[in-house]
């Protein structure tokens, strides 16, 4: 096991950068998502790590030593791959063997590694399977432990989990994240899901163009994304433009509307701050600060909360309410009183 | 980065010498007769005189309008024979079908010659109908002529279009002809507007072959044409002529006969295969239980074809046991002699069959995976290149091969013309294209992760290859490896041009019966061909649980 540095790594096809000189620290156990739309270059920076493709610049380092002359089957990289890539013709024993015998270890060994592990990944007693005789979440397990079992420095997912439902991809994250915990394998995970990245990592990237945008713990990113691609990738929002304003006690304008924002030092007029759905409430009797009408256009009812589209701030903007709290959805031209807490919004640079 | 380097460079040896192999083997030989067919009478004059003569000569026009006519001829047929036949088998719910559908593709592995032999026995100036016609007053001349070279191909090469189509068929997704028929279409609209069109490239791609088998073919013709002269067999007897071949001719008809099929696939690739539909269908079309009477009429229709095109395998069998006299058969006396005398008195034209198929379908079974491999894995220019090369020998008939390779390697450093190697690599070269096909088609199924699964998890990438890609390719391996030793077995075209004294085979042997007019020894070494091609086919269906339709 062991920690991962990516220096300034540069991957082309054509004439097009793909990886654009990326730089990150991976800790030892940790578990990292690269998390970016597709085509982002993400699952390319994936297989550099494999071996799979070759940098046309810049280093990777397992520990202190540099990988990149290593073919990748020396690397000792477990790898699990979107459609699984199980060996069809052998069956679930032999699949998970497969690793420990091209070591050849003993056979006892090997026999006693596989049920270990096959057990931790709860398929003891499919030994006997084939691939084609397993479900998806099954096949997914298997590829799991295969890559688990040899006890590579570093496991490699690419998107394990966008060919199961929805439900049960809940499910196996939850999984996975309990065996990364138990095995303390140094992790990378590729994916575009921000909520899976979100429930799944210690730590996360954003790529976007083969750029690394920002890395950190999920609720960084989330409360705290350091510029409008982030913002909008982590989840729905709302950028709104501050003006200057003559009074001195707001931090500025928004549509005539003064905005009290409560976060230390402030850039100067106009910025841009963003505001989550969530993010924005109804406004109480006693609230003064930032409250402002809105006028319901459409809603959306989705169990937990209320997703509103309403006309505010001279725009249109949108509003996600606990349904617990707030009742029965309103009718479209209703009016709604609402508001923002000064410390909640997020202050975008450009 | 200097490792992966090295292993790629594994695989360029492998693919030069794949190149090297198609050059040697294919383009220079066809080079090379392409050259002799401009020399003039002294060396270093170059004419256009053969070319001429082609298209001038009343005689050589005459075989050039033959060989056309009855190419589309049998295209047409077997279009109208295997359209309708597929259709009946997949779409209908009809008793038998299974049976149906695998003794469909049954005509394929008999040879066409022998399946000339087959009709002459039955329908020729002295066949049993006719003569039985005869004795009943009704005057028939026979078959021998054109007619009988249409019936032959039409019944022997109709299961191609057969299987293009039901596959096809097959291959499109319910979904399309139900979401015709929710937008209002009627049941017949649907078949015009919908489902004909989408088989329609598999129709011209079947056509194509029959059209590239029946043009290429020169047993046929020569057996029961009764005269009817063509190309292939024109070019054949310049090449060997007694008196002193003319290879300046013979290059000069190989040369048109190529070009006709090279332009033939061509306009099909061009103009058809941009229309492919193929689509990874989840649920095939529904099959229609139709009402009694239609039922009993396509039934009829499907065994009355079956019966026409399975009757050589038995009247062959039965010649095979039947005593006989030089032309003459003594039909109802059984007699063993002459499977005896083929079997304990000349068994050599049987070791020779077995022995050329099997090595040159050994060496095209390892030649074929690596590089159905390359083509599949290593995209690219030079692999589209390969892939293209290795489909030539499809569109050269096999005695314009023979002719070619004979007069390239006649004489100069390596004068393999008269050994028996020759006959292999000609063997090889020849029928390589199936196991390519077969291998490449199952390649295209295994996602390239498998393979990286395997080096991620240690294994370096040859033996990655070996023990991850090879199993899971072995059907395809397998079964292309069968069906060239099956064809290798029923190869005449080639082997009649490349073939000499000891090294006479099975194929060479019947040809030659027949022309002598002895059907029994014929039909004795026809019989012990077709049951040697028969039993590995039974096998391959037995071990993987299938037939030769998916091969294709």
């Amino acid at each position: 096991m062991a920690d991962i540095v990516l220096d300034r790594l540069v991957k082309r096809f054509g004439g097009q950068t793909v990886v654009d000189h990326i730089s990150l620290g991976i800790a030892d156990g940790e578990f990292f998502t690269l998390l970016g739309p597709s085509g982002c270059g993400k699952t390319t920076l994936l297989r550099l790590l494999a071996g799979f493709a070759a940098p046309d610049g810049g280093d990777i380092r397992f520990g202190t030593k540099s990988i990149v002359g290593t073919p990748p089957h020396r690397r000792e990289c477990g790898m699990v791959f979107q459609n699984y890539a199980l060996f069809p013709h052998l069956d679930v024993f032999e699949n998970v063997s497969y690793g420990l015998k091209a070591r050849k270890r003993p056979a006892r060994e090997i026999k006693e590694k596989v049920m270990d592990v096959l057990k931790s990944v709860h398929l003891d007693g499919l030994e006997q399977r084939y691939p084609r005789q397993l479900s998806g979440g099954q096949q997914q397990r298997v590829a799991l432990a295969r890559a688990l079992v040899i006890r590579p420095e570093v496991l490699l997912m690419d998107e394990p989990l966008s060919n199961l439902d929805a439900k049960l991809r809940i499910d196996m994250r939850e999984e996975i994240r309990r065996i990364q915990k138990q095995f303390g394998i140094t992790t990378v995970y590729v994916t575009h899901d921000q909520e899976e990245a979100m429930a799944v990592s210690d730590r996360m990237g954003i790529i976007s163009e083969g750029r690394l945008r920002q890395a950190g713990r999920p609720e960084e990113i989330y409360f705290h994304p350091a510029d409008s691609f982030t913002a909008e990738f982590m989840g729905e929002c709302t950028l709104l433009e501050v003006e200057a304003d003559a009074d001195c006690a707001a931090a500025g304008r928004i549509d005539g509307m003064p905005v009290f924002l409560d976060m230390g030092e402030l850039p100067e007029t106009p910025f841009t701050i963003m505001l989550r759905p969530d993010w924005i409430e109804e406004a109480g009797p006693e609230t003064s600060r930032n409250r402002f009408k809105a006028v319901v256009r459409e809603s959306v009812f989705s169990g937990p909360d209320i997703l509103y589209l309403v006309d505010a701030l001279g725009r249109s903007l949108r509003v996600r309410v606990p349904s617990a709290k707030h009742g029965r959805p309103r009718e479209a031209g209703a009016a709604l009183d609402l508001c923002f807490k000064p410390d909640i919004p997020v202050v975008i640079g450009t | 980065m200097t490792r992966p380097r090295q292993i790629f460079s594994a695989w360029n040896c492998i693919f030069a010498s794949a190149l090297c192999v198609l050059f040697f083997l294919i383009v220079y030989p066809m080079f090379s007769i392409f050259l002799a067919s401009f020399s003039g009478e002294t060396p270093g004059e170059h004419t256009l005189r053969h070319y001429y003569l082609v298209f001038t000569s009343p005689f050589y026009l005459k075989c050039l309008g033959n060989s056309l006519f009855m190419s589309f001829a049998a295209t047409l047929l077997s279009v109208l024979i295997g359209a309708p036949f597929a259709f009946f088998i997949t779409r209908f719910r009809l008793p038998f079908a299974d049976t149906l559908r695998t003794l469909g593709t049954l005509p394929l592995i008999l040879p066409t010659f022998i399946g000339a032999e087959a009709w002459l026995l039955m329908l020729g100036r002295s066949g049993f109908i006719t003569t039985f016609l005869a004795r009943l007053g009704i005057e028939f001349q026979g078959i021998a002529g054109w007619q009988g070279v249409v019936l032959v191909f039409t019944l022997q090469f109709f299961p191609f279009v057969f299987l293009m189509v039901a596959s096809a068929i097959n291959s499109v997704d319910r979904s399309l002809e139900e979401s015709a028929r929710n937008l209002g279409a009627s049941p017949w609209r649907v078949f015009r507007t919908v489902t004909l069109p989408v088989v329609c490239p598999s129709i011209a791609a079947g056509g194509l072959i029959v059209f590239c088998m029946s043009i290429e073919n020169f047993g046929v013709p020569t057996i029961i044409g009764g005269g009817f002269k063509v190309l292939a067999e024109q070019a054949y007897s310049e090449f060997m002529n007694e008196m002193g071949g003319n290879p300046a001719m013979a290059g000069a008809l190989s040369s048109v006969l190529v070009f006709i099929t090279l332009g033939m696939t061509v306009m099909q690739k061009t103009l058809v295969e941009r229309k492919s539909y193929a689509m990874s269908a989840l649920r095939p079309p529904e099959v229609i239980r139709l009402s009694p009477l239609p039922t009993f009429a396509a039934f009829t229709f499907c065994v009355l074809i079956l019966v026409l095109a399975l009757a050589p395998f038995v009247v062959i069998l039965a010649a095979s046991i039947t005593e006989t006299n030089g032309p003459v058969m003594y039909y109802g006396r059984f007699s063993l002699a002459n499977l005896k005398a083929a079997l304990q008195v000349a068994p050599r034209p049987i070791f020779n069959s077995f022995f050329l198929s099997s090595t040159a379908t050994i060496i095209g079974m390892v030649f074929g995976m690596l590089v159905s491999y390359l083509i599949v894995r290593k995209k690219g220019l030079s692999a589209y290149a390969l892939d293209l090369a290795m489909m030539l020998p499809l569109v050269i008939a096999g005695s314009v091969l023979g002719i070619a390779l004979a007069a390239t390697y006649n004489s100069g450093p390596l004068p393999l013309t008269g050994t028996w190697m020759i006959l292999v690599l000609a063997y090889f070269v020849r029928k390589t294209p199936f196991s390519v096909k077969t291998t490449s088609a199952l390649l295209q199924q295994i996602e390239v992760s498998v393979e990286e699964a395997s080096i991620s998890l240690g294994v370096p990438p040859l033996a990655s290859f070996l023990k991850v890609v090879v199993p899971a390719m072995l059907p395809g391996i397998i079964a292309g490896a069968i069906i060239m030793w099956v064809t290798i077995l029923a190869e005449l075209s080639s082997t009649i041009v490349l073939y000499y004294g000891p090294w006479t085979t099975m194929t060479v042997q019947v040809f030659q019966y027949i022309g002598s007019g002895d059907f029994g020894p014929a039909s004795a070494y026809g019989a012990i061909l077709i049951i040697s091609v028969l039993v590995p086919l039974f096998l391959l269906n037995k071990i993987l649980g299938r037939g030769l339709s998916p091969t294709l």
